[in-house]
């Protein structure tokens, strides 16, 4: 046992001596430890013997056993100072012109640097999480999308500590974190009502984190500031909470969680006490700090707008359960099921039955389309995009059907149109008339076919779309009542319209494709 | 409207007018008047003559009130951390002895503390000395904390169960141990309910009159007691009460001024006001 265990001390030792003169001495000890750590475990995990260390030319250290994996003690060291480096010079403008290239690679290694195994959380009996696994890459916006009740929240309280799982682990790199409490995992979070502390000023509330952990004053009076400056919030330091808006709270609350130098950021639906134009304003800063820091951001919403236009990853939940995980064009162009579909944008879902390759047969008719692989005959759901379809005469095409509804949208309209019984929804800058009878056109890269799942059958047509129209116009009263409530955050306002319009901006140009 | 709602008020206007305002400035006639009725200085004078029974009264409050926090805080604490249900009981066991006619509940400590009380006989069954306990400044303080603390655990309560949780678990996630949560969150969100807890027990405490009489004997006289000497007792001069009446009120008004500073500090955290 001592021979190999020696020969490693001393090749671990001869390679960090060499580089300990530019790292910082702290981090290399601690990346010697955790690396120890890791070939003790697996000498004991794989009896030992007969294992064999190489030193390769690029100085990573390579154990030969049931399972080659290559270990890059210097480079984790490295990494780990760089990323440190990277969060210390938060600069709005320097790191706007220079983007943190540190971010970038990082996010190009791909590290797991947070991993939930079966995780199982049940309240009172009812099980929330059941068997949940997920992992978070290093440096990745991921957002947690799915509707209230769907375990979101649960997953980011978990990963924050706030929730010990009935079984299962969280991961932290490969350290196993479950039954460490809250106070002592290197992830903040910022809460959906901000929870800043009401008996501290702004100053004090950022400091806060930063006093537990014993910094010099000049330090913490440095980072509140530039903190401070990052949110726009500068000249705010010493404004009580009671006299901020719920968009600058919003604020002080991210300075407060980035003030910590956190590895993950957990984001627990932070905008959504925010109205429309400041929400959008959020959405654009928050992304911006993001790519600025290279921090992990773990985002929670059920706004799927908000999801699509943020995150890398988009991680969509249902029941406990991921339903899909992907980019956001993956997630809105190739739904896995009736439930993404559904909740992302807007669809038709029909039934379908796969005819051959490339060929499936809905709304009595057969497609071309571009999904193989499901074997002939097979029962699917078809899921096509309101605004792929395109009107044109009723007897020039194969779908013909009259218009029940039309809806002023602003960059479009929303046409339903009855299909021999099954409600359509169109999405058109051309306007039609009630009444009008009209032909639907799709091609092949307009149809998506998708395996039936538990879903299928839940959300079909838009026969119900009178409902949903009350439901929009509720919702913009309620928004508007919001607004004038915070009628006093009119700076805001203006910043948050100019963003409005830019976000508006892509989504003009697709409607002009249409 | 206005005209309705003044009017409403008016029967609690008239009260307060020949109830408190009246009687008040009765007081303040006597305190600087003889009992011919001209005006004197000598009332006030004279009531610094008194003022070991003011500096015991004070010390004395002020213990009671130290002790009703001490003990009453953690209670209020982790009444606070209960489930809703276990909640109500508590807070319910609090003011159980409040339902108790006061004069009683002071009378039943002292055939307990008394020298041939339940306690001595229990210890003396055992096999050990009694305890001197009645009659002493101990036995005040015992009373006082005993009759006033559901004052103090009352208000204390209300104001943690207020606390927001999730600024707590902010507190936590930014590196705080349940110790710093407690020292820089919570201690400082509950401070109103602090000085209204104290508030509360330390002025009555300073100005009882029947614990002392019953618990405390004749070594042990308050402010209480001196007052109720002159106007009822075999020193009767309304004057001299009415003086030592009105520095006593001052002395309490400064008091809570002195604390209000304390509270003008923190911005917010829920009115720790109960009553």
């Amino acid at each position: 046992m001592t021979n190999p265990l020696i020969s490693l001390i001393v090749i671990s030792l001869r390679l960090h001596l060499k580089k300990a003169v530019l790292l910082e001495v702290s981090a290399a000890i601690k990346a010697a430890f955790g690396f120890f750590a890791t070939v003790l475990f697996r000498l004991s995990a794989g009896g030992g013997f007969p294992v064999v260390f190489v030193v390769t030319e690029d100085k990573t250290l390579r154990i030969k056993g049931q399972q080659e994996k290559t270990y890059h003690p210097l480079r984790e060291a490295n990494r780990k100072n760089r990323a440190g480096l990277c969060v210390n010079n938060i600069d709005t403008q320097l790191i706007s012109a220079h983007p943190c290239a540190a971010a970038k690679e990082m996010h190009q290694l791909k590290n797991t640097i947070i991993s939930l195994k079966d995780i199982t959380v049940s309240y009172d009996g009812e099980q929330i999480l059941g068997g949940f696994n997920l992992e978070i890459h290093d440096g990745e916006f991921v957002t947690l999308l799915g509707p209230s009740g769907c375990g979101k929240t649960t997953v980011l309280r978990t990963i924050a500590g706030f929730i010990r799982p009935d079984a299962g682990d969280v991961f932290f790199y490969d350290k196993k974190i479950t039954s460490l409490p809250p106070h002592r995992r290197e992830v903040n979070t910022i809460f959906q009502k901000y929870a800043l502390f009401p008996h501290l000023n702004v100053y004090n509330n950022i400091a806060f984190g930063m006093r537990l952990k014993g910094r010099s004053e000049k330090e913490i009076k440095e980072t509140v500031h530039r903190m401070l400056a990052m949110v726009n919030l500068t000249g705010y330091a010493h404004r009580g909470i009671g006299q901020l808006s719920g968009g600058q709270q919003q604020r002080v609350a991210i300075a407060r969680a980035l003030a910590n130098e956190p590895k993950v950021l957990l984001l627990d639906e932070p905008l959504g006490a925010l109205d429309l134009k400041l929400r959008k304003d959020m959405q654009s800063e928050l992304k911006k700090i993001q790519q600025q820091t290279g921090i992990t951001f773990v985002f929670v919403t059920h706004d799927q707008e908000e999801a699509l236009s943020m995150s890398d990853t988009v991680v969509v939940m249902d029941g406990g359960v991921i339903q899909q995980i992907g980019t956001p064009t993956d997630i809105y162009n190739e739904p896995r099921n009736a439930f993404v579909a559904d909740f992302i944008g807007e669809s038709n879902i029909l039934d379908g039955i796969m005819q051959e390759d490339y060929s499936v047969r809905f709304a009595g008719h057969t497609f071309r389309c571009l999904d193989s692989g499901f074997g002939k005959g097979t029962p699917v759901d078809v899921v096509i995009r309101p605004e792929d379809i395109k009107v044109v005469e009723p007897d020039a095409t194969l779908i013909a059907g009259d218009v029940t509804a039309v809806t002023f949208k602003g960059v479009h309209y929303e046409i339903i149109v009855d299909v021999s019984g099954f409600k359509w929804m169109i999405q058109s800058t051309e306007g039609r008339r009630v009444g009008d009878r009209i032909g639907l056109v799709l091609t092949p890269d307009d149809i998506h076919v998708m395996p039936k799942s538990e879903y299928s059958g839940m959300y079909g047509d838009y026969s119900t779309f009178s409902d949903e129209m009350d439901e929009d116009r509720n919702a913009s009263m309620e928004r508007k009542a919001l607004e004038e409530a915070d009628a006093p955050e009119e700076k805001d306002t203006a910043e948050a319209a100019d963003a409005m319009r830019e976000a508006n901006d892509p989504k003009e140009g697709g409607a002009d494709e249409i | 409207m206005k005209s309705d709602s003044k009017l409403l008020s008016a029967p609690y206007t008239v009260w307060m007018t020949v109830f408190i305002v009246l009687p008040m400035l009765l007081v303040g006639y006597f305190a600087f008047t003889d009992r011919s009725g001209s005006f004197t200085m000598e009332n006030i004078l004279s009531v610094g003559q008194y003022s070991n029974v003011f500096l015991r009264s004070i010390w004395l409050g002020a213990v009671a009130t130290v002790v009703s926090l001490g003990l009453g805080y953690p209670l209020a604490y982790i009444v606070s951390k209960m489930n809703a249900r276990r909640q109500n009981v508590m807070v319910m066991l609090v003011m159980l002895p409040m339902w108790m006619n006061f004069l009683l509940r002071t009378y039943a400590w002292m055939t307990l503390l008394e020298d041939n009380g339940l306690i001595n006989s229990m210890l003396a069954a055992v096999g050990l000395p009694r305890v001197h306990m009645i009659n002493t400044a101990g036995a005040v303080v015992l009373g006082m904390v005993y009759n006033y603390i559901p004052y103090m655990i009352l208000p204390l309560y209300s104001v943690l169960t207020k606390i927001d949780r999730s600024v707590i678990e902010a507190a936590q996630d930014l590196g705080a141990s349940s110790r710093e949560v407690f020292l820089k969150v919570v201690v400082p969100l509950s401070m109103p309910g602090v000085i209204s807890g104290v508030t509360m027990v330390f002025v009555p405490a300073v100005s009882t009159f029947i614990i002392s009489k019953m618990l405390g004997g004749g070594g042990n006289l308050l402010i209480g007691d001196l007052i109720d000497m002159q106007f009822l007792g075999s020193a009767y001069n309304p004057n001299l009460g009415s003086a030592v009446s009105l520095v006593l009120m001052v002395i309490i008004l400064i008091c809570m001024g002195i604390m209000n500073q304390f509270d003008d500090g923190e911005a917010a955290g829920g009115g720790g006001m109960l009553i």
